[in-house]
């Protein structure tokens, strides 16, 4: 663990010692640990990696100007601890971030079922715990007013279904089916969508498939038995070109193809080789790094490919993490302590931050983030984008 | 380990052992004051219960099984549901997760009277397996994929608060060194014995009249209730369980633990524990290469030492024995 | 009535060349155990390992031949190492090459991270489109991905049951020390079973890459899909394999269709056990179990 802190800190004090000399020549300076409990290795790298990038590419960010709280001029320190994708080091982890590094600040774990174990351990101890983990919107944790430290870093999922829902009406379809990989991420997600449908006049089937499934052919012959007519895919993303070319090869939803965060590669280019004869709608739930919409999101996406790691399909997940570093900043310049978890908690309510993501804030009735969301649009191989701005005042 | 011992000295060997262990487990907390230490000894403790379970089964009877951590499983979900349907105390608890752990083990036993060898073992893999499935879509009972939580509350046992950090690790400690114990009395015990025969000559024990089919599901049936009991150990210690968490490679890495410290040593799986769960947070290299590089020390000293790092012990004794008449000499 | 079964029909043409991956799969576990007696755990990762290969010469020449051809005597050599560096300490003790091949999981996951990072890659399939039979549609890469199975199953049963080499093979299965006794060189047939074994399994990674998506942590999945049928089918019988993976394709096929795929796992696991309960040695009788 001593060599592993160490390793830890020298990319920590790497990203702390090129600013020294810049504006801080003046004043009293100060240190703010903050913890991130990611999976680093085992079988869910590829989940924290790229929040796990965006927090290191953020504290940089912040540290090279430091940020003021009364007349204190201080900078984060990330202790970076890797969970190995097991239970029982998560809450050693989380543990030691809490009780031997003093951290008031953790980020992570991503995955839903470590959030969930996480959350036991930082409610308690007063700590802030922001996570991606859409478990918590799912099992009621970002309304509970026992639980007012939790900070969820998807958008709110019944905002996230207006636009999917929207999606699905644009391609003209009554007979829909909802398609993910039968697990926590898909069940915590399925509701909102399957209520704002029927609201909505669309009769929605789920088709749920294995996390591992290679070959679609089946679950998409069953689809056409059902004569339904067009699908929203909520993840695994990689898996999107895959069903499209079996929606093509085996005839099915013939009205079109819609999902959440889906790369418009796989439409273009990927599916087929050439773009596919049905329109296309993904529905972003953070902004999309592959058709940057905005000046600030293009930079970040170059910032993201400077790191020279390898994010792949998940690079939308690094928006998981990167706007919420300097927000926290600003909400402790703001409540005006670095300590005192309810203060800060309480102010980070109160902000709207201008950053990668638009204009980023918390939502007023479920405590997890708002910002820009889209739609990027394939039809007949052209390429269009509809921006969803955030709400945020 | 095996055979009865020479002197009384060597007699209160493998007691003193488990003492040993249980003191300087007991200890810890005075030595090193990071919780993360502490927080990760009780998962090494509580590995080190229910792979000691699996070590006895192995080692002593000869029966290995992959179904292992789903029987673990089935304890610690007992154990939650225990609280959450019925509202349990940690102390009601535990004698249900214990027997529920029995009765699976005993379960999982059964088609060893049908085969054996490999195919049991792959049978009982798949056992595992399906174990794993009911657990994730029994959503009723077990909460399907989210899991369920448990929180101890003000609850104590032996006057410890189950909540708190070092005391629940000296609970672990205590019923560590409980099961230690109980399956050292067991290994010298006359049932010991006639396992351990049966493992080396089922066909001579069946002509003796042992009944080696009742004797097998007997052992199976006492690991299962160890590794019950260790199940819901492992729940107040992480407080919220999902199936995840108990899939082949916890059986997998139950497996290693024993290997590891030794089979055929008391203390084997407690100190194969240790090093599985300690070991990669002190390699230092990136996160991904440090799981690299434990691979790698995992199958060298599997090649090296087949026995078990206990075994070293045994063989460095035994080298510098030799040595002793040539230096007198 | 007539559309129920054209459905049907669909379904079970669906799995077919799933399942003709898991036979192949399943062929390479039988061939190692049989003569080993070594339960190998690695070999999923064996299959995402010849996955990845064949992906990094598809997309660089663009040729699939290329990419098959390169797979195969990569996955060789793989299984050469591994079975000189580690796999032939442990023939004498079978349960600790078990053991060891639980260590090499860590090793070929991590390794695979390293050199393609933990995202999941997709690619796409040398062939396109599908054929329209009456209402059934058949995909065109599915066909080709069977009829590399079938040809690569052909050849194995062939050269295990005509040639000397396979007589060999089968001798050192039956008895290695009455093997040893007529001259039969045991450890280089053991190593070469390694060797093939590890080849087949970079020709279903082969194979699956063209199929779905390919990630350093595929491996389990097929791994336990593997030794299903490889029990299901007997242990060492390579006919009993393909009929067990063809058949657990289609059952796999047909649940997505009718029941949802939730409980697929179970099924199939239940199966294992029930058929090891009623005949122990595998349904078409394999190997006996080795005392451990």
């Amino acid at each position: 663990m001593k060599t592993k802190q160490l390793l830890l800190s020298t990319v920590a004090a790497a990203f702390l010692a090129a600013p020294v000399a810049g504006a801080l020549a003046q004043g009293k300076t100060g240190i703010v640990k903050i913890g991130v409990n990611e999976t680093l290795s085992g079988k869910f790298v590829g989940v924290g990696l790229p929040p796990t990038t965006a927090i290191r590419l953020a504290v940089h960010e912040v540290n090279e100007k430091g940020f003021k709280v009364g007349d204190t001029t201080y900078k984060f320190e990330p202790i970076i601890l890797d969970n190995r994708s097991e239970g029982s080091v998560m809450v050693a982890n989380a543990t030691r971030l809490i009780e031997d590094d003093k951290v008031k600040v953790i980020f992570g774990p991503t995955l839903s079922l470590l959030a969930n174990q996480s959350q036991e351990i930082t409610v308690p101890a007063n700590v802030i715990n922001f996570s991606a983990a859409g478990s918590w919107q799912g099992l009621g944790y970002l309304k509970d007013p026992k639980k007012p430290l939790l900070f969820g870093t998807q958008l709110p999922l019944p905002d996230l279904a207006l636009s999917e829902v929207d999606a699905m009406k644009q391609l003209g379809a009554k007979k829909i089916a909802y398609m993910g990989s039968d697990d926590d991420t898909t069940r915590g997600n399925m509701g909102p969508f399957l209520a704002e449908a029927k609201k909505q006049g669309l009769q929605a089937e789920l088709i749920l498939f294995p996390y591992n499934t290679a070959d679609f052919s089946s679950f998409v012959t069953r689809a056409k038995s059902m004569g339904l007519e067009a699908v929203f895919f909520l993840h695994p993303q990689v898996s999107a070109p895959n069903l499209m070319r079996a929606m093509v090869e085996l005839k099915a939803f013939p009205k079109g193809f819609a999902g959440r965060g889906m790369l418009p590669a796989a439409a273009l280019t990927q599916a087929i080789g050439k773009p596919v004869p049905f329109p296309f709608i993904s529905v972003n739930a953070t902004p999309d790094l592959s058709y940057p919409a905005t000046p600030a999101q293009k930079a970040f996406a170059d910032k993201l490919k400077g790191t020279g790691v390898d994010l792949g399909a998940t690079i939308n997940f690094a928006f998981f993490s990167y706007d919420f570093v300097p927000m926290l900043a600003a909400a402790m310049t703001k409540a005006g302590t670095v300590t005192d978890t309810a203060k800060i908690a309480a102010a980070l309510k109160t902000i709207t931050y201008n950053g990668a993501g638009g204009k980023v804030c918390i939502a007023k009735d479920v405590q997890t983030a708002i910002y820009d969301g889209a739609q990027i649009i394939v039809r007949e191989g052209k390429v269009s984008a509809k921006a969803f701005p955030s709400s945020c005042k | 380990m095996t055979g009865v011992a020479r002197s009384p000295l060597r007699a209160a060997g493998p007691y003193g052992g488990v003492l040993l262990l249980g003191l300087l487990a007991y200890l810890l907390p005075q030595v090193s004051s990071s919780s993360f230490v502490l927080s990760l000894a009780t998962t090494a403790l509580i590995y080190a219960i229910a792979a000691s379970g699996l070590g006895f089964l192995w080692g002593q009877s000869g029966q290995l099984s992959l179904a292992h951590a789903a029987v673990f499983g089935i304890g610690a979900y007992t154990a939650a549901i225990c609280a959450k349907q019925f509202g349990l105390t940690f102390a009601a608890s535990l004698p249900i997760s214990t027997g529920v752990g029995l009765v699976a083990g005993a379960l999982v036993a059964l088609p060893s009277l049908r085969t054996s060898g490999h195919y049991f073992v792959i049978l009982t893999f798949a056992v595992g397996e399906v174990i794993s499935v009911v657990e994730m879509r029994w959503e009723s009972l077990t909460g399907g994929v989210n899991g369920i939580t448990t929180l101890p509350g003000a609850q104590t046992l032996f006057g410890l608060r189950l909540a708190g950090r070092a005391d629940y690790y000296t609970v672990v400690v205590i019923f560590a060194v409980v099961v230690l114990l109980v399956l050292c009395l067991l290994m010298r015990s006359r049932w010991g014995i006639l396992l351990r025969s049966m493992r080396e000559n089922p066909d001579l024990s069946t002509s003796l009249g042992i009944n080696v089919p009742i004797n097998r599901v007997i052992a199976f049936a006492l690991s299962g209730a160890i590794a019950g009991l260790a199940g819901q150990l492992y729940l107040y210690h992480v407080k919220s369980i999902a199936p995840e968490a108990f899939m082949s490679n916890l059986s997998i890495a139950f497996l290693l633990v024993v290997l590891l410290g030794g089979k055929n040593h008391l203390l084997g799986p407690a100190v194969g524990a240790f090093i599985y769960v300690f070991l990669p947070e002190y390699i230092g290299l990136s996160p991904v290469r440090s799981q690299i590089a434990f691979g790698v020390i995992l199958v060298i000293m599997i090649l090296t030492a087949p026995d078990g790092a206990l075994s070293l012990i045994g063989r460095l004794r035994e080298r510098l024995r030799a040595r002793r008449p040539e230096g007198g000499a | 009535m007539e559309e129920q079964l054209t459905l049907f029909v669909q379904y079970a043409l669906n799995g077919i060349a799933m399942g003709a991956v898991y036979a192949m799969i399943a062929a390479g576990i039988t061939l190692v155990y049989g003569l080993s007696r070594i339960i190998h755990f690695a070999v999923g990762e064996l299959v995402m390992f010849g996955a990845f290969i064949a992906l990094m010469v598809w997309e660089a020449t663009g040729s699939f031949s290329w990419a098959l051809a390169a797979a195969i005597p990569a996955l060789a050599i793989i299984g050469l190492i591994t079975e000189r560096v580690v796999f032939r300490f442990t023939l004498k003790e079978p349960l600790t090459g078990f053991i060891v091949s639980l260590g090499l999981i860590l090793v070929f996951q991590g390794t695979a991270v390293e050199i393609w990072s933990p995202n999941p890659k997709y690619s796409q399939p040398p062939l396109h489109g599908s054929w329209d039979f009456f209402d059934i549609l058949v995909r065109k890469q599915s066909m080709l991905n069977l009829a590399i199975a079938a040809v690569v199953l052909a050849v194995c049963y062939v050269v295990l049951k005509k040639t000397t080499a396979g007589k060999s093979v089968r001798a050192v299965s039956d008895d290695p020390d009455a093997s040893a006794l007529m001259g039969i060189p045991v450890k280089k047939v053991i190593m070469a079973t390694f060797i093939v074994g590890s080849a087949l399994a970079g020709i279903a990674g082969c194979i699956i890459m063209t199929v779905g998506f390919i990630s350093p942590f595929i491996g389990a999945v097929y791994l336990l899909r593997g030794f299903a049928v490889a029990l299901i089918g007997g242990l060492g019988n390579i006919q009993g394999a393909a009929i067990a993976g063809i058949g657990l394709g289609i059952a796999e096929s047909l649940a997505a269709g009718y029941v949802g795929p939730g409980w697929t796992d179970a099924y199939v696991f239940g199966t294992v056990v029930l058929v090891l309960l009623w005949r122990p040695t595998g349904l078409a009788g394999g190997a006996e179990g080795a005392r451990i």
